[in-house]
């Protein structure tokens, strides 16, 4: 595969990338670079403009303002040669519902101007690779929305992509099904370089795999970082605190939405939950114990990734 | 545009859709020009002798058995509706549609692929169909047809393609429009109640607004005129037009006969128009006949090209 590279060595970028409809800002001037074979998580509750930039960055969508580049060429101006190097799977993806597996994944070799033998090896080791070599002749109809996941993989193989696009490649899976396609993600990164970008609105599943996440919110990129970086960014600030208390009231959320240091503060059933600055625990206690509530146990956590997550798009909604 | 072209054929060819079509226009065709010959050999002692082909083709007996040509003037449209109701909508319900736009390919390559992919199933539709009825012919009928004749049905032919095509043309149109297939079909199905019913509502209604007295004969002779200019903007009246002077060469006032309560078919007393006197006749109906189907198809083309792609 031949294609030249322009200016530096970014695989994906997003230079001032803005979409808007009629006035409604769907994606606002992002400002994003992914590496060659990085894995990147592309995160944000639904309708922060996930979607939206992947399409841009296929030249799906025009973008309103700003650039979106694919291995250098402007997915706008150049989209035949972003779509060459490029793997697209998008959100609930579907396939011709009457043609088996085979036969639809030799229609996107085709599409793809690959000789025929070449596209039978491909294929054939394509659907090795996501485990379903044994239904490669069944029709897609059949298959389970896992099975059709792991065909859209197998589907982009096919084309030996440089970069590839998952849109919300988890939704509807069960827990095996997230782990499988996980999996097949991280090897292919791994074992062919490529570049990945996973867009999510459910952090947990895609963590483990990503080397670098960004949140969207509103449009915006509101963090960046590493898992770990992001959670540092967090913890410095505060921390959250499971109280367990018998009794409790109105007046005594209160109270502790007045103590110094809290952040944030939600009740459930027995538990109250506290976002607070660590060294505020003893007069977190001091205050339910003023109350004359029971104070049954008082757990501290550290933020998870799914809490930093939540917390940058709550603070995103905020705004 | 070779793979999409080759992919939509083979999908069309193999779909039962299309072999329950072409069943149903296969076999009421041989039916129309079974009842024809019949009643061309009931009635050999008036019958003129030219051009006895091609009256296996308008000859009908009555609202329950019409002639090949009203048949496929009515229900031929369904063909063109059938191919292509879910041509975009299709896809789009199968969310086939952004894994297909993310392939190597420009966009408009995939409405042209589905487009000459319909009109070629239809050609080859209509050939079969065609030889079939020749075949018949010459079994039923007891003689090959002569040069003129040929050349009449193959004319006959090209103008059966391009009116179905036009109908494929409104159906990719419905189905780049409407993201559900349902929708687009009931939409093109609507188009066609236009152009075949209402039209003539429409028409007439210009025509009164044109000429609002009809007292005299002039008056009137005007009023119909309007009323005629104004029906061929649609298909089937084009169509029947067409048809009516290519193969009833004899027919020199198409218009009046068109509205004449006994069918448009009803005055025949064929004497040969050469062929060339008959394609002046029809070409401006071909011409229209295309530039329809020019349109609608560049409607769809340009929404199509437009349209942000989220499925
Ligand atoms: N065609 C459109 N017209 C108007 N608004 C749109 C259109 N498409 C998307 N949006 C809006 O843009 C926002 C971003 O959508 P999207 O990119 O799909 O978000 P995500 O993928 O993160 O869930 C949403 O608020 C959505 O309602
Ligand atoms: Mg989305």
């Amino acid at each position: 595969m031949t294609t030249q590279v322009s200016d530096g060595t970014q695989a994906i970028e997003a230079r001032k990338l803005t979409k808007r409809y009629d006035g409604f800002v769907a994606v606002d001037g992002l400002e994003l670079a992914i590496e060659p074979g990085e894995v990147f998580g592309f995160l944000g509750p639904n309708g922060s403009g996930k979607t939206t930039t992947i399409l841009m960055w296929l030249g799906l969508t025009e973008p309103t303002m700003g650039e979106a580049l694919v291995w250098g060429h402007n997915a706008t101006r150049e989209p035949i040669q972003v779509k060459r190097i490029a793997g697209y799977v998008p959100e609930s993806v579907g396939f011709y519902e009457d043609l088996s597996a085979r036969q639809n994944l030799i229609y996107t070799a085709r599409l793809n101007h690959i000789p025929r033998r070449q596209a039978e090896e491909a294929i054939h080791r394509a659907m090795g690779y996501v485990g379903l070599g044994e239904v490669a002749d069944k029709k897609v109809g059949q298959f389970s929305r896992g099975m059709r996941q792991r065909l859209a993989i197998a589907d982009i193989m096919v084309k030996e992509p440089r970069v590839v696009f998952l849109d919300e490649p988890t939704l509807g899976l069960d827990q095996e099904g997230v782990n499988r396609v996980m999996e097949l993600i991280q090897r292919l990164s791994q074992e062919q370089g490529i570049t990945v970008v996973i867009s999510s609105h459910q952090l947990h599943q895609v963590q483990q795999v990503c080397r670098r996440v960004g949140i969207m919110s509103r449009g915006r990129m509101v963090a960046l970082g590493t898992v770990e970086e992001l959670g540092q960014a967090l913890g410095t600030q505060g921390l959250m605190v499971d109280i367990e208390v018998e009794g409790w009231d109105e007046a005594l959320l209160a109270d502790l939405r007045r103590v110094d240091g809290v952040e944030h503060v939600d009740a459930a059933e027995r538990f109250i939950t506290v976002r607070c600055q660590p060294q505020t625990r003893p007069s977190l206690a001091r205050a339910i114990l003023d109350r004359d509530c029971l104070l049954v146990q008082m757990r501290s956590k550290d933020l998870t990734l799914e809490e930093i997550y939540l917390r940058y798009f709550t603070g995103g909604e905020d705004k | 545009m070779g793979a999409i072209f080759w992919k939509e054929m083979t999908d069309y060819l193999g779909s039962r859709r299309f072999v329950v079509l072409l069943a149903f226009i296969a076999l009421s065709g041989v039916y129309t020009v079974f009842v024809a010959a019949q009643t061309i050999r009931a009635d050999v002692a008036n019958a003129p002798t030219e051009m006895v082909f091609l009256r296996l083709f308008t000859t009908g007996a009555g609202l329950l058995k019409p002639s090949f040509v009203t048949f496929v003037g009515v229900y031929g449209p369904f063909i063109g509706l059938a191919l292509g109701f879910d041509a975009i909508s299709g896809e789009r319900s199968r969310r086939t549609l952004g894994r297909l736009l993310a392939q190597p390919v420009y966009r408009d390559a995939v409405i042209n692929g589905k487009f000459l992919a319909g009109a070629a199933t239809i050609g080859l539709v209509f050939l079969t169909i065609f030889l079939i009825i020749g075949g018949m012919g010459m079994r039923l009928l007891g003689y090959p047809p002569g040069f003129q004749e040929i050349a009449f049905m193959a004319v006959f032919l090209v103008v059966s393609v391009l009116y179905i095509t036009f109908w494929l043309g409104v159906a990719i149109l419905a189905s780049v429009f409407f993201e559900r297939p349902v929708l687009s079909a009931l939409v093109s199905i609507g188009l066609w109640l236009f152009f075949s019913l209402f039209i003539l509502m429409v028409a007439r209604s210009i025509a009164d607004f044109a000429v609002a007295d009809t007292s005299t004969l002039e008056q009137q002779i005007r009023h119909g005129s309007i009323q005629g200019n104004a029906m061929l903007f649609s298909p089937v009246y084009l169509f029947r037009e067409a048809t009516v002077t290519l193969l009833t060469p004899t027919a020199t006032q198409v218009a009046t006969m068109l509205l004449s309560p006994l069918g448009p078919y009803s005055q025949i007393t064929p004497s040969a128009l050469s062929l060339h006197q008959t394609m002046l006749l029809v070409w401006p109906h071909l011409i229209a006949l295309v530039g329809l189907t020019v349109v609608t198809f560049t409607i769809a083309y340009i929404r199509f090209m437009r349209e942000e792609i989220r499925t």
